[in-house]
């Protein structure tokens, strides 16, 4: 590998300074051929072939080569020179032509953005003077006075009435251009439409707001209770409960089968009563120990009785409001503790007496104690004691009989109450 | 001038410019350009090849200087690969390009015949 030639030397180091060549002098064109391949602008060839007119004749595929580069659609006009080294007019023609065109088309797009423009500054509103605008009808509530238009207002003054529209309601929009002066005149527009009406609507007028329409609620509940069929009547009585037979170990087939004559007995019982019972039996087991089944009078009462030494049949209790569930079996009846121990000791009236409790005399009274008697406590007690079998079935039924008082309307009582 | 040669030829050549510059290079290093190799061989009848020197009429000295030293660049690196390019500077280019592709020539120029 030989360094490179002379030529090729000199060629890379005029080609890098080409932009200053502005003549070839004595060269031929073949001798320059690779350095004006290279030149980027027409106007500098054209000033080579002004100084060196005879590379002119040669310079020919230059100067296609610059027509194809810049004028896109020479080959429609295909221009050629009279004499071949005349191709640099021919460059220069088709650049004029171009550029000719150039200008056309963006002066056509000018007048079409012109006529948009146009068009749309048509629709705009223009501000006017208000003078040209048209005058308002004569109103009859205006007169004349000493040159001057006053009109009648509502006060019953006269105010100076202007004889044009005014666009003045007090509505804060200014008016710069068409958009803005239609917006305040919509908005006035919107007020004047108002002026006739009332602020509320006629549907939520009300005679007097004030007036009290409805009872308040407190009070409304307060009295529905109140009014409510009471349950709980006679007194509470805490009943322990005593181990069933199940855990029975040393009774005798008899004595099972007389209990559970009992047991039955008593579940007819309670079941006549059911729709209008609501009796609730509390028994705590506390106590209740697991071996003292059947030897201590387990029951204890707390109405105002004194408890009794010889065992007494279990009571059943009675509770306050609120827990009645009539359809609910009592547990009473599973208590066969003190009426096996005691079963010789049981009658018919022992047994009426533990149904007795179970009776409840429905008339309410109000308010209810917090100490658990009632009002008749004398009741129980006395039925309990006297109680026959034949008498104890009648005397229940109309206890049970509801006495509600007439529901008083605490708005609209005839006549208030002296005391 | 002459110098000890091989075979009758001297070793070194002169150039001589147009403006009278005359520089004296490596025969074999001159004979890279073709034209000149041709105008000092001996079977050729020119002028030159007597004397071993080579006038060139349309070369001016400095282009000439450029010339030689190009020659030397060109016998030094022979045998190398990718050597960078000589200098040269821009106001020389264009003559330069005249004068090499007057010496690269390929067809036999009777350049300058000066008896």
């Amino acid at each position: 590998m030989s360094p490179p030639s002379l030529k090729s030397l000199t060629e890379r180091a005029c080609i890098k300074n080409i932009s200053s060549i502005r003549d070839i002098g004595n060269l031929t064109y073949s001798q320059c051929v690779n350095v004006l391949k290279r030149i980027d602008s027409p106007r500098q060839l054209d000033i080579i072939e002004e100084n060196s007119p005879a590379v002119a004749y040669d310079t020919i595929d230059l100067w296609k080569a610059f027509i194809a580069r810049d004028i896109p659609e020479w080959r429609s006009k295909n221009y050629s020179p009279k004499s071949p080294n005349k191709w640099s007019r021919v460059y220069r023609k088709y650049q004029r032509e171009q550029k000719a065109e150039i200008e056309r088309s963006r002066e056509e797009l000018r007048m079409a953005m012109q006529g948009l423009k146009s068009e749309k500054a048509a629709m705009v509103s223009k501000i006017v003077d208000i003078k040209k605008l048209p005058k308002l009808p004569k109103d009859s509530r205006v007169v004349a006075k000493d040159g001057v238009l006053l009109k009648n207002t509502k006060g019953g003054g006269w105010v100076k009435q202007s004889s044009t529209l005014t666009w003045t309601a007090g509505s804060k929009t200014k008016m710069t251009d068409g958009k803005s002066v239609l917006n305040r005149a919509r908005k006035e527009a919107r007020e004047i439409s108002a002026m006739s009406r009332m602020s509320r609507p006629t549907a939520m007028l009300r005679g007097n707001i004030g007036q009290i329409t409805k009872a308040p609620v407190g009070l409304v509940e307060e009295y529905k209770r109140l009014a409510r069929p009471t349950e709980q009547v006679g007194p509470v009585t805490i009943v322990v409960r005593k181990k069933t037979a199940l855990t029975m170990d040393s009774s005798s087939a008899a004595a099972r089968k007389e209990e559970l004559a009992r047991e039955s007995r008593l579940l007819a019982l309670t079941t006549k009563y059911k729709p209008t019972v609501g009796e609730h039996v509390i028994s705590t087991s506390d106590e209740d120990s697991g071996d003292d089944l059947f030897d201590e009078p387990a029951a204890r009462q707390f109405s105002g009785l004194k408890s009794k030494p010889q065992p007494r049949p279990i009571s059943t209790s009675v509770s306050r409001l609120g827990l009645s569930d009539p359809s609910r079996p009592l547990p009473s009846k599973e208590k066969a503790g003190p009426t096996i121990n005691s079963r010789s000791n049981l009658n018919r009236s022992q047994l009426k007496s533990q149904a007795r409790p179970l009776t409840v005399s429905l008339a309410p009274t109000r308010p209810m104690t917090a100490s658990l008697t009632s009002s008749k406590p004398s009741s129980q007690p006395a039925s309990q004691q006297s109680s026959s079998p034949a008498s104890a079935l009648p005397p229940p039924p109309k206890q049970m009989t509801m006495k509600r008082k007439a529901p008083v309307d605490p708005f609209h009582r005839k006549k208030p109450r002296a005391s | 001038m002459v110098s000890n040669s091989n075979n009758g030829m001297s070793k070194y050549v002169t150039l001589r410019s147009s403006d009278g510059f005359e520089f004296v290079v490596l025969r074999e290093a001159a004979c890279r350009s073709g034209a000149i190799r041709r105008m000092l061989d001996p079977k050729s009848a020119f002028r030159e090849a007597a004397a071993s020197v080579c006038t060139f009429e349309e070369i001016n000295g400095i282009i000439l200087d450029k010339v030689a030293e190009y020659f030397y660049y060109n016998h030094k690196n022979r045998n190398q690969e990718d050597v960078p390019d000589m200098d040269i500077p821009p106001e020389l280019c264009l003559e330069l390009l005249m004068a090499a592709d007057f010496l690269d020539s390929l067809f036999t120029v009777c350049s300058s015949l000066h008896c």
